[in-house]
């Protein structure tokens, strides 16, 4: 009997050897025995899967870039820039600093949404809603990492990019 | 004793009173106290300060289990311990003002901190809470009336070269920090440990000051 | 005038749209969305396909496309709110790798399991699929056939998948990746209460006085319920969340003293709690007398692992989940055991902090709600844990009322929906019925239309035994769907990957992206995903939702629902049925199973007019009649009557989704408690109707040592689990370049001083091993989880660092779902 991690090895390097993208041979299919082999690769890459590749470098989030283009309205917008060591917690809230409306103008930082004075009933309230204190609930950084595959969707023509 | 003739003649009269004072049996007294004090000041002023200098390092701090359980914890990640070029702060460096007469004033300061910790005063978790915001408060204070002096032991806004920064910083720090209007502990608070509630602490905001307060009746009760 | 006045309109509405987006608005743009059609966006529900919390978006789509996400502002869950997957979650189906053929392994044309993956037609992957399924079965019985589900299959799905084994092949061989989530909280309210799932519901969060978390991190886990937690808390002075954790988390930010608890000594707390609620005099003796029995548990019952392992030889009462009625004095005795100083000694929490939580629990006129999730679930001492949370409730009478009772959030969109009330288990059948008890088969058999003895009595395999079994050659026929098992599976190499290599086994994986499952499969099935279709999920709090189709699948991918049916076609009855127990129903005779199970007059009952003509519906334009609907009303049928009341089916496309039990149109927020819940008898006030005598159960259960604990040679504790970016294995969210970026690469978290033990600092790669394999990653010392000395965490989305490898496949013995949480590795330099 073979062993199962030689069968594996020779099965990845046979199946690497070939490398038509699925998609394009799926428009084959149709003729049933024409269709020649295809790669399947998860997000791993080519590491089999009994093997532990090398680990990427600790991403690296930038200090501070352009914003984000945004994809739809309403959609929370990435954090620009670093917040190492922001805390949010039940005593303080760093962002608030300069992005509540009262320190917004001072700070020259874009101010929070008008949804953040809501509470669950609809009510609009005195100040930001309790209920929307974790900001990286919603508003994450973005590393300098390159997607490991790409991503089709499009957003309407009007936030398409220019 | 008497000097000799010649140096009678050569040296001026008051060294003759002087002479005649040190030489007398009394006066041999007074020479070994001097000595006596001389050699004791030397050996009490370098214990004093090896002392002081002992007790200014981090290694000391973290004796206690106060300072070693919580804020020196909450140290460990922050920038001013790990960063890019290896230069990092220790409690001293921003608790301990460098320049010596600030530095005995603090000192004799902290002993009201030994009388806590003999008493116990922030000796678990909850009572360190509950203290939190007085000690952060006690060295903003500090900070602030000293135009945050330990900060500029190393940070010295001379040589900020604002093109470096992140735009932010550098707008803020070109004209409110410029301006002496601002101090760096005016916003930089929090930077090295957990922050205390910050409810009515100028620039910050907190949610529980916000919309309903803090209620003291829970209207949703059923 | 009107021209001119329309025209303003427009641009004005541009530029609102572009500058809420910070977008310049340049004139060639202000034309385009001036256009009507351009600018009109069609917005529909749908539930979120990640969590268990179960929001509500809202799906904007044009031109076939979804073209944005938006929370629902109507939900009642999460009232216009989501998390940062919830608002990226579109994205999550335009991976630009989505599978849209199936793949065969083949050499010559021919199937090889050393061969290449293959595009192949549907038709071809079926006759190859149904030929290794029938060899199997000629030569093993309907035992060597099995299947893996999923958490996030819809209700139908679930429905289908568990009626095509139980009954189809007569296989009890089916099991959902739930069996590694939330089986221990399953085991928990059926052992206490005879019904499963929470007695209460999210309105708790907006009653409760405090919250206590027994090991979940739900401000990254949870997050639009930890924003109902945050309302509360950073609101009202007296409202209180108490924080229980292994290590620091993002969740313990909001509590003014977490509590960092050595791993298994979780029991040892939860008793303590009782015994100062009894010390104190605090327990609801009115309460308790009326509402509660007391039992002592048998102990010393394993770690669920293979016969052969001496720690399972050495266990007295391997899986055994018996109890004795002892009293209210023989309970105090037992629980007087766990003072306050041997529970601090043991726990390492401070005992100020103990009495303090044990208070919150004791004092009459705090409305507490404990929450938990994998900390307690995945756990040797699950099941044992959930009673012990139970009995605290019991003990103190603060259950089934607004903002009291034992909570269990779900980790899957429809754990409880699906897994759960349908019965997708190998042991289990739709309404908490369960296969060993011949009255449940008989019900089913019943409502399905078959003859007695349909389902086998026995029950199947659970998810680790599939493992171990497909390994054995004992099953050799096996179908993946909708989970990603070769990623979160424990044990890896020495217990997962071999069965899949198995020479002798046929493995089959469908899903919508090649995932690491994918890659070690024989047969890949493309799969519509989501809003790719209609369906129905089912949230913690009891409340099914559903959502129409809204879009189309890419090319050849088809839903599970129509890879079920339309692959049952292809066995007639005389191929999986015995010849006596095809004698009792002589009408099933050349059918084939699918007109037997599917197109049996109930489910076949709604014909394509009732299809909603506004949306896509590709399964029942393919089978001809309304499948979805057909399937939901036959599994209704289980639970109506039976306190698991389903709503019409047409009721949930208009509603936010409802709790069951739905009795007269109406939901039910909290179970066993007479002003809100029909099924409790008038004058009887509260009645735990799932147990004959309406009497919940208080268990006597003690502290036990977990499976694995670290030693010299491995030093750590290891937990695996998840970030607010990624969901699961991430097969979703990292093809969304949004949370992909957001949080790229798993990373080691462990403590400074430990790192620097190591000569290690945060990036060092490093070799994490334990008895199981090992993983290289990188070191993480500061950021969202702060660890104390000695324990270390991995999540497990990375699809390249295959962490739960390292995992111990030991399972609570009663609930057979596995202890991620804890096991013991050695860091290494590399």
């Amino acid at each position: 009997m073979t062993n199962p991690a030689q069968l594996i090895v020779r099965v990845l390097m046979a199946t690497t050897l070939v490398t038509v993208i699925i998609a394009f041979a799926a428009k084959e299919s149709e003729t049933e025995t024409t269709s020649d082999p295809v790669r399947v690769e998860s997000l791993r890459g080519p590491t089999p899967i009994d093997e532990e590749g090398k680990p990427p470098p600790v991403a690296k989030y930038p200090k501070q870039t352009d914003p984000y283009p945004m994809q739809y309205v309403g959609q929370p917008p990435p954090i620009p820039h670093s917040i190492r060591g922001y805390e949010i917690t039940a005593n303080s809230n760093k962002c608030m600093m300069c992005h509540s409306w009262q320190n917004s103008v001072r700070m020259k930082a874009p101010k929070i949404g008008i949804s953040h004075y809501m509470d669950r009933d609809g009510n609009v309230l005195a100040d930001v809603a309790p209920s929307r204190y974790n900001c990286t609930q919603c508003h994450v950084v973005q590393a300098n990492a390159k997607p490991l595959v790409p991503n089709t969707f499009s957003p309407v023509d009007s936030l398409k990019k220019q | 004793m008497k000097l000799p003739a010649f140096l009678t003649a050569l040296l001026p009269a008051f060294l003759h009173r002087y002479w005649k004072i040190f030489t007398r049996p009394v006066a041999l007294a007074l020479w070994i106290i001097l000595a006596f004090g001389f050699f004791s000041g030397i050996i009490f002023w370098g214990g004093f300060n090896t002392l002081m200098e002992a007790s200014n390092t981090e290694a000391f701090c973290t004796t206690c289990h106060e300072m070693h359980d919580n804020v020196f914890q909450e140290l460990k990640t922050t920038i001013h311990f790990s960063n890019r070029s290896g230069v990092r702060a220790s409690c001293p460096d921003c608790h301990v003002p460098h320049e010596w007469t600030h530095k005995i004033v603090r000192k004799v300061q902290a002993s009201k901190e030994l009388w806590g910790k003999i008493t116990g005063k922030i000796d678990t978790p909850i009572k360190f809470e509950e203290h939190r915001l007085e000690m952060a408060k006690r060295e903003w204070q500090r900070m602030k009336e000293n135009d945050s002096r330990e900060c500029r032991n190393c940070h010295n806004f001379e040589f900020m070269d604002f093109t470096l920064q992140a735009n932010r910083a550098a707008a803020l720090h070109s004209t409110a920090l410029a301006s002496g209007k601002f101090t760096c502990i005016d916003c930089h608070k929090g930077i090295a440990h957990r922050l205390p509630d910050m409810e009515g602490i100028e620039g910050w905001q907190t949610e529980r000051a916000g919309p309903s307060g803090k209620n003291k009746t829970n209207p949703h009760s059923q | 005038m009107n021209g001119n006045r329309r025209q303003f309109l427009k641009m004005s509405a541009a530029a609102a749209a572009t500058s809420a987006a910070g977008l310049a608005v340049p004139a060639s743009a202000t034309n385009l969305i001036a256009s009507t059609k351009r600018n009109r966006i069609r917005w529909d529900k749908a539930p979120c396909r990640f969590c268990g919390t179960g929001c509500s978006i809202l799906i904007g789509v044009q031109d076939g496309r979804i073209v944005a996400t938006k929370a629902d502002p109507e939900a009642p869950v999460n009232r216009g709110l989501n998390c940062i997957k919830g608002y990226f979650v579109s994205k999550g189906i335009y991976g630009a790798d989505r599978l849209t053929t199936p793949l065969l392994r083949m050499s010559n044309g021919m199937y090889d399991k050393e061969g290449e993956f293959t595009p192949v037609s549907w038709e071809r992957a079926f006759q190859e699929m149904a030929k290794q399924f029938k060899k199997v079965l000629k030569e093993k019985g309907p035992t060597g056939v099995g299947m893996f589900g999923s958490g996030q299959w819809t209700v139908w799905e679930g429905y289908a998948a568990s009626k095509f084994m139980k009954a189809g092949l007569r296989s009890n061989n089916i099991d959902p990746n739930a069996r590694h989530c939330m089986a221990s909280a399953v085991g928990g309210f059926m052992r206490t209460f005879g019904i499963d799932e929470p007695m209460g519901c999210y309105d708790d969060f907006e009653n409760a006085d405090l919250f206590v978390l027994w090991g979940s991190n739900m401000a990254e886990n949870h997050p639009v319920l930890w924003t109902r937690i945050a309302a509360r808390v950073l609101a009202y002075e007296h409202v209180n969340v108490e924080v229980l954790s292994t290590y620091r988390h993002r969740s313990c930010d909001l509590a003014k003293h977490p509590m960092i608890f050595k791993p298994q000594t979780d029991l040892a707390i939860g008793n303590y709690i009782c015994n100062h609620i009894i010390t104190t005099g605090r327990v609801n003796m009115d309460f308790v007398n009326k509402h509660t029995h007391f039992r002592r548990g048998v102990t010393d019952i394993g770690y669920g692992l293979r016969p052969e392992d001496p720690r399972q030889q050495k266990a007295k009462n391997p899986d055994s989940g018996d109890s004795e009625a002892i009293s209210l004095e023989d309970f105090a005795r037992f629980v007087s055991d766990y003072t306050l100083d041997k529970t601090a000694e043991l726990s390492g929490v401070s005992p100020e902090l103990l009495e303090q939580l044990a208070e919150g629990y004791a004092d009459p006129d705090i409305k507490v709600m404990s929450l938990w999730t994998m900390g307690v679930n995945q756990h040797t001492r699950g099941v044992w844990m959930n009673n012990i949370i139970n009995n605290i409730h019991l003990l103190t009478g603060k259950i089934s009322e607004p903002g009291c009772g034992p909570f269990s959030l779900t980790g899957q969109p429809s754990a409880c929906g699906t897994a759960r009330e349908v019965g997708t288990f190998s042991h289990r059948l739709p309404a908490d019925m369960v296969v060993a008890n011949p009255e449940h088969r008989k019900k089913a058999e019943k409502i399905w239309k078959l003859p007695d003895g349909t389902i086998p009595e026995k029950p199947g395999y659970h998810a680790v035994l599939h493992d171990r079994m497909l390994k054995d050659g004992k099953i050799n026929a096996y179908w993946v769907m909708c989970n990603n098992n070769l990623q979160t599976a424990p044990n890896l190499d020495q217990e997962t990957w071999p069965g899949y290599r198995n020479p002798h086994n046929f493995i089959v994986v469908s899903d919508p992206y090649p995932t690491v499952t994918a890659q070690g499969a024989d047969l890949i099935l493309p799969t519509a995903m989501w809003v790719e279709k209609e369906g129905a999920y089912g949230n913690a709090e009891r409340r099914t939702q559903f959502w129409y189709q809204q879009v189309k699948a890419p090319e050849n991918a088809r839903s599970d629902l129509w890879q079920l049916l339309e692959f049952s076609k292809y066995f007639q009855v005389e191929e999986v049925w015995p010849p006596e127990l095809l004698a009792k129903a002589p009408q099933y005779k050349g059918k084939r199973v699918y007109d037997v199970l599917y197109e049996n007059g109930q489910i076949n009952r709604f014909p394509l007019s009732e299809v909603n003509p506004d949306r896509e519906n590709d399964e029942a334009h393919h089978f001809g009649f309304y499948v979805q609907k057909g399937l939901f009303e036959e599994y209704a049928t289980f639970g109506r009557g039976k306190a698991h009341d389903l709503a019409p089916f047409e009721m949930y496309h208009k509603a936010r989704g409802l709790r069951w039990p739905v009795v007269d149109g109406e939901e039910t927020r909290w179970r066993f408690n007479e002003e809100y819940d029909p099924y409790v008898p008038d004058g009887e006030d509260i009645r735990f109707y799932g147990k004959p005598d309406g009497k919940a159960w208080i268990f006597a259960l003690p502290y036990e040592p977990p499976a694995e604990e670290p030693d010299e040679q491995y030093p750590m504790w290891l937990s695996t689990g998840r970030v607010l970016e990624h969901w699961h294995s991430g097969s979703m969210t990292q093809r969304i370049p949004e949370l992909y970026k957001a949080f790229p690469d798993a990373l080691l978290f462990m403590n400074p001083d430990d790192a620097s033990e190591l000569g290690v600092r945060r990036g060092s790669q490093v070799k994490v091993i334990s008895r199981r394999g090992e993983i290289r990653t990188r070191v993480e010392t500061r950021g969202r989880n702060r660890m104390p000395r000695g324990y270390t965490f991995i999540p497990f989305f990375d699809a390249s660092q295959l962490v739960n490898k390292l995992i111990l496949d030991a399972t609570d013995p009663l609930s057979k779902q596995t202890d991620f949480k804890k096991c013991a590795v050695r860091v290494e330099k590399v």
